[in-house]
């Protein structure tokens, strides 16, 4: 040890040893009492109320079970919405029926696949092209003209076996190419 | 805590729920601790008394805060600094003091004396005062409270709201400053 430290341990000791009293002890305990008197008797009456109200705020073993169920209501929260959007998933997954789009009219395998795509959310099967509403509706009104227009083709043909058959065949052969 | 204050749990629970004369008893028990720290900071009597009543009257109105009667000490001494702070920056704003030969003269024959003797009030806040005049307000803190009131890093940690780290540095630098005081003066 240095003699600088020794110094210093020396003076520590001095002041170590040389608690600081309190004097007039009584007088200051006295000055906080009234002080203390003074504030409570100035207490307003909303504070009172409040002090009522939300007072047991202060008990701490309230405001951990307040904190405990706070933290099972948020997890309750947070399972209850995964619970939520899972169903959405699943049941945006599924088919709707649309009752107000069955079309009493159409035998055509067209007409079917056009009620499938409507069914299906507009979405056409072969990859992701929507048709709208208005150009199925357009499509549905010309193939009905030409139901109309054609009706005694149709009749001439049902009726002729042989031009019947010289039909399917061309019809067939056109499918064909086209694949 | 060093001086371990015997405080029955029953008479902070007391004070918790409202009960002033409790309360009186509260004070009388701990006001000297309260006294000694903000000696020791501050340097001075009446300034440290104006502390212990502000003190209590602080703690008065947040007793209901404190989670355990266990934390009641440290809780109770972090708001003496805290005041000593305060204190010290006001004095920050209006510096009063001037070194003065006569108290380095009233150390060393302190120290020739008998270093066991008791010295007044008055007397120390003088040695302490020129000794810790040109420290910071929380190397002020840390060094009472560590090398006065033998407080450890842990507790002096707790009470000042520093880390370990910056307490064991701020105690280092100020018995750095104090020593180099008393070499050259002493």
């Amino acid at each position: 040890m240095t003699d600088e430290d020794k110094k210093y341990e020396q003076v520590l000791k001095m002041l170590r040893n040389s608690k600081p009293i309190l004097t007039e002890s009584d007088i200051v305990t006295e000055k906080i009492m009234r002080q203390l008197q003074e504030e409570k008797s100035k207490i307003s009456i909303p504070e009172l109320i409040f002090e009522y109200l939300f007072g047991w705020a202060y008990i701490g073993w309230v405001r951990r079970s307040m904190i405990a169920v706070v933290v099972v209501i948020v997890v309750l929260f947070g399972y209850q919405q995964a619970l939520i959007l899972r169903r959405i998933n699943e049941l945006s997954g599924q088919r709707i029926q649309h009752s107000s789009l069955i079309m009493t009219n159409m035998q055509d395998e067209l007409l079917n696949k056009i009620q499938e795509y409507r069914v299906t959310g507009w979405k056409l099967p072969d990859g992701g092209k929507s048709v709208s509403e208005k150009e199925i509706n357009e499509l549905i009104n010309s193939l009905n003209k030409l139901q109309v227009k054609y009706k005694d083709l149709f009749y001439l043909i049902e009726n002729d076996p042989r031009l019947k058959k010289y039909v399917e065949t061309r019809m067939n052969e056109s499918n064909k190419t086209k694949h | 805590m060093p001086q371990q204050i015997l405080i029955q749990e029953n008479i902070i629970e007391n004070c918790r729920n409202g009960s002033l004369q409790d309360f009186r008893k509260l004070i009388e028990l701990i006001s000297p601790f309260a006294f000694s720290v903000a000696f020791r900071i501050l340097a001075d009597e009446e300034q440290a008394k104006d502390i212990v009543q502000e003190t209590m009257i602080t703690l008065w109105e947040t007793i209901k805060k404190i989670k355990s009667p266990g934390s009641f000490m440290t809780w109770f001494y972090r708001i003496v600094v805290n005041k000593c702070y305060d204190q010290l920056r006001k004095r920050k704003r209006n510096p009063e003091f001037s070194a003065d030969d006569g108290t380095w003269t009233l150390i060393s024959n302190k120290m020739s004396e008998n270093s066991n003797l008791e010295i007044e009030n008055k007397e120390t806040a003088m040695m302490i005062k020129i000794l810790t005049n040109k420290l910071s307000p929380k190397q002020k803190a840390v060094f009472v409270l560590s090398d006065l009131e033998e407080m450890s890093n842990e507790e002096v940690a707790l009470i000042t709201g520093m880390s370990r780290i910056n307490v064991k540095a701020n105690l280092h630098y100020a018995r750095k400053r104090i020593g180099e005081m008393i070499a050259k003066h002493i």
